[in-house]
């Protein structure tokens, strides 16, 4: 009965990795240990976690950009073995072609889907338009500031037109006005068509201000707290203040250490 | 597991490999890849030269037209062996390199200082970079008969071409090297009362061996060039001197023999340098560049 | 959203330039200035018979070209270094893509490519002598021993150091690995394999005029050869500044390709957050 609602499922994955020591000795580091958890159709969830508790990589495994070693990832009833098209990627360094303009680098996922240039150009501006960047369309990356280009990495996600989005730290790099201008700005995208979204982040008010569920990762994919009971929506930035929010805070902060 | 979802009570069913078991399987691939690693590295540079040299072996030996030549290989390692064990070959090496050790010092002692104090002076190094610039993309042998015109042909004449095959390599790395010392690291030697001529000497001096190294490698390769080209065109003596001779007397096997034993010499000199440098610039890496 | 908006405005205003743009360019005119300056005083002043002037060089480089003398020898040498280096950068680009991509070309190839490396290639001019016999075949081998092995390398180490970051963002949208492989990682490394290209051309122009000199004398090389056996400075100079000029040139019209291609990773710093 839930399972419709389902839309990526993460089940019982493992990956390890690895790791020589010296003198011929092996060492295997698991990254992620028998790590299982459901997201909902049009559902914002976070996940945080310290560095190196492995929510990059279950990130990326449902990217399909990491091989797992054992279990499945089911992405709206299909197994994932390998990148797909319902899933579009935000990475932390934007990583945008530096030779090419914000329009063609907003375009590059409808390129590759075969979308013909007329068209992938009015869909990539739909989308720099969204990101509030529809003016900038021909600017290089390097002419442009790092929240910018982060924007126009969003863009080039949301103009393949995903299911699921997925966010790994997109603002983990940027000062801290632009990023809440993004954060702000992330949300209006999201109640306007209601992604799935998955948002990897160590910033605990930034995954209480954006997600309707958070889970706290420990290590390993071992997760520790799951917190879906969260402030109504439409959230404002005075809430941040709200007892409720400093309570959730505290809940957080406390499984995490 | 508190993480326990729906799914789970339906997916425990499938049987799924004890952890342990998985990571033995991890590690038996991880360590079957790395011995497959090493046989290949070692396995296939070996391969080619056997087949190269058995190639050269076959096809030398089998010739249909005698004219050419080509010497086998077993030739040449034998006229090698006999070289190494030739006084006029050894006597041959004196003189040549002789003139490779003057030069190549002469040039050690003046480009590496130079090079160093270019790189911190802005105006000297926007003067000279031009030069330098030039150097590098120009065959340095087109000044070569100019220099036999002004000396004729002497001892002091090959000494100046090598000097001047060899200058700009050296200068050019040790340049670099000093003008990348970082700022931060002068301004910290100042700020703790170092004095001008403390700062060469315990920052920008230091900070710069591994492009004196680099330098050193660079210059040694093109002194050998220098030593070699002078020798067989214009002013024919010591090795230049014998490989001609051979040529003319069809003696193929010596030719390839000289020319192995100083491609050794050089490689060797150069990878002594290149270690060197390896090591210093990887750890200094770390520490102190911009 | 202002303060986003603000940013790139002033940035645009003053467009980052990198630091070794701003060496004075000027200086090095001014120090090759002076250079000539100097040389043509001494060669006025008959310091001694083996300096001409300046003027005297340049003028009988003008007068070789005005008289078709240099035509021959011009045309044999460039079409020898041309086909030379062609090869030398077909051979290399991929030859250093291939170590690059597939750890077994690598095993196989890199302690000749690092042999190679490591002899003054000038060292094995003699072998291909013995090999190729005397002919512009020989010319052409010795070229291509000298720049390739660079090449190589270099392409080598620029693919190798590729941005896979980018690589990997491309698998994630679902690009074909060749595809991503020659529109992304390949294109990424393009400013890099051009250094090699461009010092395997300045290595091209030693390879032509060491090989015409040491081998066959033809080309350049021999009427530079005519001029020293007459004692004639003035002619052994001319020669010396023509090959000058092309290999700084070409390595300038090279340099110009590499701005046109990657104008992106020429013209700005590397993005910084």
């Amino acid at each position: 009965m839930v399972e419709r609602d389902v839309m990526v499922q993460v089940d019982r994955v493992s990956k390890s990795f690895i790791k020589h020591a010296k003198r011929g000795k092996v060492d295997v580091v698991p990254v992620l240990r028998e790590m299982s958890l459901d997201i909902h159709r049009a559902e914002f969830v976070s996940i945080v976690g310290p560095t190196g508790c492995g929510k990059t990589s279950v990130l990326r495994a449902i990217a399909g950009l990491l091989p797992i070693d054992g279990g499945r990832i089911v992405v709206d009833g299909r197994e994932v073995n390998g990148p797909g098209r319902e899933r579009a990627m935000v990475f932390q360094d934007p990583t945008l072609l530096p030779w090419a303009s914000a329009l063609d680098n907003a375009a590059f996922g409808l390129k590759q889907r075969g979308i013909r240039k007329v068209e992938r150009r009015a869909r990539a501006q739909e989308a720099l338009d969204l990101v509030g960047l529809g003016h900038r369309s021909g600017a290089l990356p390097q002419e442009l500031s790092g929240g910018m280009r982060q924007r126009v990495g969003i863009a080039r996600a949301l103009a393949v037109d995903p299911s699921v989005l997925l966010m790994d730290e997109p603002f983990g790099a940027l000062d801290e006005i632009t990023r809440r201008t993004l954060q702000d700005q992330l949300v209006r995208i999201w109640e306007q068509d209601k992604k799935t979204v998955i948002f990897i982040t160590h910033s605990v008010e930034e995954a209480l201000y954006l997600s309707d569920r958070i889970f706290v990762m420990s290590h390993a994919g071992h997760i520790i707290e799951t917190i879906s009971d969260l402030m109504p929506r439409p959230r404002t930035r005075e809430q941040e203040s709200s007892e409720e929010f400093v309570m959730l805070r505290a809940k957080i902060w406390e499984a995490l250490s | 597991m508190e993480a326990m979802t729906a799914s789970d009570a339906q997916t425990a069913k499938r049987s799924a490999p004890s952890l342990t078991s998985r990571d033995e399987r991890l590690v038996r691939d991880w360590k079957r890849g790395r011995r497959r690693n090493r046989i290949a590295a070692i396995g296939l540079p070996l391969a080619i030269a056997i087949g190269f040299v058995s190639y050269w072996q076959y096809a030398t030996t089998h010739r249909s037209n005698a004219s050419v030549l080509i010497p086998t290989f077993t030739d040449f390692v034998r006229a090698t062996w006999k070289l190494l064990g030739l006084g006029d070959f050894w006597h041959a090496v004196w003189i040549s390199e002789s003139a490779l050790l003057t030069a190549f010092g002469m040039a050690v002692a003046i480009g590496i200082p130079f090079g160093i104090y270019v790189g911190r002076h802005r105006t000297l190094d926007g003067l000279t970079s031009g030069y330098l610039d030039i150097a590098v993309v120009t065959p340095t042998a087109v000044f070569m008969p100019l220099i036999i015109v002004f000396l004729g042909p002497t001892y002091w004449a090959r000494v100046t071409v090598i000097f001047i095959f060899a200058f700009a390599y050296i200068v050019l790395p040790c340049r670099v090297a000093s003008s990348t010392v970082s700022g931060d690291l002068v301004d910290m030697a100042h700020s703790y009362g170092a004095k001008k001529t403390a700062v060469w000497r315990d920052v920008i001096v230091p900070a710069s061996v591994p492009g004196i190294f680099a330098g050193l490698r660079q210059g040694v390769a093109h002194a050998f060039t220098g030593m070699f080209l002078i020798e067989l065109t214009f002013l024919a003596v010591g090795l230049g001197y014998l490989i001609v001779g051979y040529e003319e007397a069809f003696d193929p096997a010596y030719v390839f023999g000289v020319s192995l034993i100083i491609v050794v010499q050089a490689a060797v000199c150069m990878s002594v340098f290149q270690y060197v440098e390896n090591r210093l610039s990887a750890q200094w890496r770390s520490a102190g560049r911009k | 959203m202002t303060a986003v908006e603000v940013a790139p405005t002033s940035a645009k205003a003053q467009p980052r330039i990198p630091r070794r743009k701003m060496r004075p360019i000027t200086l090095e005119v001014i120090g090759l200035a002076v250079g000539a300056l100097a040389w043509e005083i001494v060669g006025l002043a008959k310091v001694s018979r083996f300096l001409p002037p300046l003027d005297d060089v340049v003028g009988r480089i003008w007068d070789l070209l005005q008289s078709g003398q240099l035509r021959e020898p011009l045309t044999q040498s460039l079409s020898n270094l041309l086909i030379g280096y062609a090869i030398s950068v077909g051979i290399g680009v991929t030859v250093g893509t291939l170590m690059a991509v597939s750890k077994y070309v690598d095993y196989a190839l890199r302690i000749y490519v690092n042999g190679l490396m490591a002899t003054p290639s000038i060292l094995l001019v003699p072998i291909l002598y013995v090999v190729f016999g005397l002919s512009s075949f020989t010319l052409i081998a010795v070229i291509v021993l000298y720049a390739t092995v660079f090449i190589v390398a270099n392409t080598r180490s620029a693919v190798l150091g590729a941005r896979h970051d980018l690589t990997e963002m491309s698998q994630a949208f679902g690009t074909h690995p060749v595809r991503g492989f020659f529109e992304v990682t390949l294109r990424s490394a393009g400013p890099e394999i051009f250094g090699g290209l461009r010092l395997g051309m300045g290595r091209a122009v030693k390879g032509m005029f060491n090989g015409e000199l040491l081998i066959a004398v033809v080309g350049l090389a021999q009427i530079e050869r005519t001029y020293a056996g007459a004692f004639d400075a003035t002619g052994i100079l001319a020669i010396a500044l023509t090959i000058l000029i092309i290999a700084v040139a070409l390595t300038a019209a090279l340099e110009a390709l590499n701005r046109a291609l990657n104008s992106w990773a020429v013209s700005h710093s590397r993005p910084s957050s």
